[in-house]
């Protein structure tokens, strides 16, 4: 690209340089208040006017959601649960995926709507049955009694995400590589695969977080404490009068602040992974 | 035919779907608590309840289960946690034994559950324990009552809540005023304590779309000498003087300054955070209430803080009405352990755990024997002592559709206050919630 | 094989893929699906292709299959819970009945309908140009995505708990904000237009990343020489935007609104803790006033039939939607 469209191209953006501004002060503001309110202590939480800085910082809060709730348990338990559904998603998402976007299968029309149809029955409404199967199958409060669920209903949207990035893979690609004489599995593995590197990540983090922030099935499937997750965990906080705000933000905290850390450390992977190390100019 | 049970998971279903029509009911309870002795052998409970605190942060629940072991060595109770919001503990239980499921044997439900819990099977009727005439004689009349549902008990009660009035004793000395006994003072009393600027608020109460709002409503209309219904929950009374004295009132607080327009978004949690931030000269709240407002760690106004009983209106009588508030110990109809689900239920109702209760909790015990004995909760808790002095007054939790019915009360008075606060809607509002309700008590409300 | 696939994990190696040497420029654009030269492999691909789908599909049909129909039996059905589980009394139309007679559940319809077209508008505007700014960003790109990642992966609950303690009346910071900025004295949730505006602003809050990010993967696999081309004929940045990328996006933004469409006309979490889908109904979601009818009012009819309902709308707006967007969504006949 020239400098003087790269000039150009600047102008017409700033707007939205300012614009992305304000989307990060909008963005963040609301974490960092949760950040300097689970330092609080319980009377200055609900301070009016509230304080923008801990007049005493306390880290009183933490130790209540660690000690006192066994919060670390819930961390394990949604790391368990959380990465092992991502993984069999993805997994199964990039061949179904291949299979509806690049192969002439018949009924990839009906499939497509089939997926979407499962997506769009509210949650709510199955709960019951699921508990009803989860239980006749010895399943409640254990860990694939949970991964199997979500795999299942996090699937339909991992295999749209796949299958639209295997559309805009060029169509020549695999054919070369049949002459080589190569499997069709180890066509789309080795071929396929580095070209939809966005495609792969986009399902992935949306199935991860898609699990991590899921309550009432977790509620419902894995109530003990063995096997409960972090949205569980958080909302065993408080009594029915009291909600415990400064311990709430605390446990949101611990449990936001690695997963930032992680994205943080490793953002060129990330960066890499969501563009295909595509760095264009 | 029971769409739960495994012939439907095994089963086609498509031919689940055409074998439906037709199926008939079930009556009988697969366990029922008559003739159910405690068990020999040993045998483990699962018990589902909240967090419970004692007055120094422990958890109550564990206290009282070690107190039961002692008596009866060879049943283990587990505790399951589950979120203190009632709608989700609802949800879990409803899912649960709705299913078929044996535990949790044991479940602390809401005071406003039996009627709806016995209707759709999801408690046990407890059978002979009902006709024992001097058991249940040892227990207010109204709780009984409300654990009752076609002439069956369906709970063993644990704890018991009523509302209070706490007010600012600090401010009222100094200004020279006394504690307000009727509604009509209280208006006057709140209202020179915003002028002196001391508070923001006069009276702060829950007004939020939910059911700490039809808790108010009932109130304020036994204030006023009606009821929301029939001690039966069959005729809906709202379109009453009475309710609309109390309407009116509820409504004048908010359009006269007496009350924040952010009452009708205020819960018991808001509530007492303004009234324990110093912002509010009077509170309408539990009797948890008086242990949080007193805690220094959370609130500016600990120590002087003052609790009576709520006032009623001028020319209403003498009577001061608390709804009845609480939580019962529910057994599961399908636990493989009746015997032992029944003896942990009971004792938790029995003497030597309501005074164990009353000594280390803040929760009122329900045995009358208990509640009444000032000297087990110690002279320095108010709420104890004033609760023998309470009119209880029963929402129309015996019907079984009553959380329709409370929805069709909290929803339209949520909607007088927010809206405006108009007394003049009050009519309307009160013809509407009349509608709302009888459509709720048929079970045909959506 | 394995270290080829070892590439996905992050190691910036793929150049665009116009640029492969491997797609011979006479195939270039063609999509799958295009009849191959025999009719024997064309075969082969496509037992490959159900055996590509076969798991998958196993898995949905064996978990979700049984719960829908259940669901479905029940909103058809007179039923109430006996000893033995959920009793149906008779298969009758009632529950539908009763939908349509109740002038609550219309206004949950044009609620939901509503919050869903306003909320996945703006976060599609503004997913779009957060893409847009993140594409051009280089060394920032990783602490913008970082910190767009944080509060689409923040639990529901606890997003909504922070943005009912930013909201409340007394002690909000918000609320602290408009009255020492504006000397207003809002009610945020206390009056139904706030409480639905202020609904959907911690609703795009949490997310406009979720569009953002599949915009951006688009975004970032758009062929260049396009843009080189049009260059040369002297096209400008916004003649560029409109008239190259947005249409080159629009099978991503696509999927993206599809799937908010689905998200937001079932959002349930956010005005259950927010608002309990007050003040009075006025931000009671079809996907509440389901589960109050269901689990507070245990009327299992009536709330299999909301469900029911909703589902079959949602399934009507996206077919309707994929119509539309026929084109776009896939190169093959999808609806």
């Amino acid at each position: 690209m020239s400098a003087r469209d790269r000039s150009l191209l600047h102008r017409v953006f700033s707007p939205v340089t300012l614009g992305a501004v304000v989307l990060v002060l909008f963005t963040a503001m609301p974490l960092y208040w949760m950040v300097v309110n689970s330092l609080k202590p319980v009377t200055e939480v609900g301070a009016m006017p509230p304080t923008f800085w801990p007049g005493d910082i306390t880290g009183a809060n933490y130790v209540s959601a660690f000690v006192d709730q066994g919060f670390g348990r819930y961390i394990l338990n949604s790391l368990v649960v959380c990465l092992s559904s991502t993984v069999v998603v993805v997994s199964l998402a990039t061949f179904a995926g291949y299979a509806l976007a690049r192969t002439p299968m018949r009924g990839r029309g009906p499939v497509m709507i089939a997926l979407l149809m499962v997506s769009v029955y509210p949650p709510i409404a199955v709960l019951v049955p699921l508990y009803v199967m989860a239980r006749e199958l010895g399943m409640l409060n254990s860990y694939p009694g949970l991964i199997i669920p979500y795999v299942a209903f996090n699937l339909p949207f991992a295999i749209w995400i796949m299958r639209n990035y295997m559309l805009s893979v060029p169509g020549g690609l695999e054919d070369a590589a049949r002459v080589d004489g190569a499997s069709a599995t180890r066509t789309v593995l080795s071929i396929i695969l580095p070209q939809v590197r966005p495609g792969l990540f986009t399902a992935g983090v949306f199935t991860f977080t898609a699990t991590w922030t899921e309550f009432l099935m977790a509620l419902t499937l894995n109530s003990q404490d063995a096997y409960r997750t972090i949205p569980v965990g958080i909302a065993l906080m408080g009594t029915v009068f009291e909600v415990p705000y400064g311990m709430i933000f605390a446990a949101a905290v611990a449990v936001t602040a690695p997963i930032a850390v992680l994205v943080l450390i490793f953002r060129k992977s990330v960066v890499a992974g969501l563009t295909a190390g595509a760095i264009k100019g | 035919m029971h769409l739960s049970r495994r012939g439907l998971l095994t089963g086609g279903v498509v031919l689940a779907a055409t074998a439906l029509a037709g199926c008939g009911g079930d009556a009988r309870p697969p366990v029922t608590a008559a003739d159910i002795a405690p068990p020999t052998e040993p045998v483990t409970i699962d018990w589902m309840a909240p967090e419970l605190l004692t007055n120094d942060g422990k958890d109550l629940r564990r206290s009282l289960v070690r107190a039961f072991q002692k008596r009866f060595p060879n049943i283990t109770v587990r505790l399951v946690q589950v979120p203190p919001t009632t709608d989700v503990r609802r949800t879990t239980l409803t899912t649960q034994i709705a299913s078929g499921a044996v535990t949790p044997d044991v479940y602390l439900g809401d005071c406003a559950w039996p009627a709806q819990f016995a209707h759709n099977s999801l408690a046990m009727p407890l059978g002979r324990v009902a006709d024992d005439e001097e058991f249940w004689s040892g227990y207010p009349e109204e709780v009984v009552s409300s654990i009752s549902y076609q002439g069956q008990v369906y709970a063993f009660p644990c704890y018991l809540d009523l509302a209070f009035l706490y007010y600012r004793a600090d401010l009222l000395d100094k200004h020279g005023l006394e504690v307000p006994a009727t509604w009509e003072e209280l208006r006057r009393t709140a209202l020179r304590l915003i002028d002196t600027g001391d508070v923001r608020y006069g009276l702060v109460w829950q007004g939020m779309s939910g059911e700490p709002l039809t808790c108010n409503v009932s109130e304020f209309v036994a204030d006023a000498g009606g009821a929301l219904m029939d001690l039966r929950a069959r005729r809906v009374r709202v379109d009453s003087p009475e309710a609309r004295r109390a309407l009116t009132f509820m409504t004048e607080l908010v359009s006269e300054g007496v009350s924040p327009e952010a009452v009708g978004t205020f819960a018991e949690e808001q509530t007492l955070t303004a009234f324990a931030g110093g912002q509010a000269a009077f509170l309408r709240n539990w009797s948890y209430a008086w242990g949080s407002a007193n805690d220094p760690e959370s609130s500016l106004v600990a120590g002087k803080v003052g609790a009576v009983l709520r006032p009623t209106f001028e020319g209403a009588g003498t009577e001061r009405h608390s709804t009845l508030g609480g939580w019962h110990n529910f057994v599961n109809p399908h636990t493989a352990h009746p015997g032992a689900a029944v003896a942990f239920a009971r004792w938790v109702a029995e003497e030597e755990a309501q005074t164990l209760m009353a000594a280390t909790s803040p929760y009122l015990p329900t045995l009358s024997a208990v509640l009444d004995n000032p000297r087990i909760a110690g002279p320095d808790k108010p709420t104890n002592r004033l609760s023998a002095d309470a009119a209880i007054v029963l929402r129309p939790f015996g019907s079984p559709h009553y959380p329709a019915i409370s929805k069709a009360i909290y929803t339209d008075v949520n909607r007088l206050l927010v809206d405006g606060a108009d007394p003049g809607a009050v009519g309307d509002t009160l013809t509407e919630m009349a509608q709302g309700m009888a459509l709720a008590r048929d079970g045909v409300a959506l | 094989m394995r270290t080829t696939t070892g590439k996905t994990t992050g190691i910036p190696a793929q150049r665009p893929p116009t640029e492969n040497g491997w797609a011979p420029a006479r195939r270039r654009g063609r999509r799958a699906g295009a009849p191959p030269r025999h009719d024997a492999q064309r075969r082969r691909m496509a037992r490959t292709g159900w055996t590509y789908t076969a798991p998958s599909l196993a898995v949905i049909g064996a978990i979700t299959l049984f719960p829908i129909v259940f669901s479905l039996v029940l909103s058809f059905s007179e039923v109430r819970i006996g000893y033995g589980g959920f009793v149906v009394e008779r298969l009758t139309l009632d529950n539908y009945l009763a939908l349509v007679r109740s002038s609550d559940w219309y206004y949950a319809l044009g609620f939901t309908v509503f919050y869903t077209v306003v909320t996945v508008a703006a976060e599609v505007v503004l997913g779009v140009l957060a893409a847009l700014v993140m594409e051009r960003l280089s060394a920032s790109r990783g602490w913008m995505m970082a910190l767009m990642l944080i509060p689409w992966s923040m639990i529901t609950v606890v997003s909504a708990r922070l943005w009912a303690y930013m909201y409340d009346s007394s002690y909000g910071v918000i609320t602290w904000l408009l009255q020492n900025l504006f000397g207003a004295n809002p009610l945020i949730l206390g009056t139904p237009a706030s409480a639905i505006g202020a609904m959907a602003v911690a609703d795009i809050w949490k997310t406009t990343p979720f569009v953002a990010i599949i915009v951006l993967a688009g975004l970032v696999m758009l062929p260049r020489d396009v843009y080189e081309s049009a260059e040369v004929d002297g096209a400008g940045p916004w003649t560029m935007f409109w008239r190259i990328t947005l249409p080159q996006l629009r099978p991503t933004i696509a999927v993206a609104v599809l799937f908010r469409i689905l998200q937001a006309f079932g959002v349930f979490d956010l005005p259950f803790v927010l608002t309990g889908g007050g003040p009075g109904i006025a931000t009671q979601s079809l996907a509440v006033m389901g589960y109050k009818v269901l689990f507070q009012d245990l009327n299992i009819g009536a709330g299999a039939a909301i469900a029911t309902s909703t589902g079959l709308l949602v399934a009507g707006a996206c077919l309707l939607f994929l119509k539309v967007f026929r084109a776009q969504v896939g190169k093959e006949d999808v609806a």
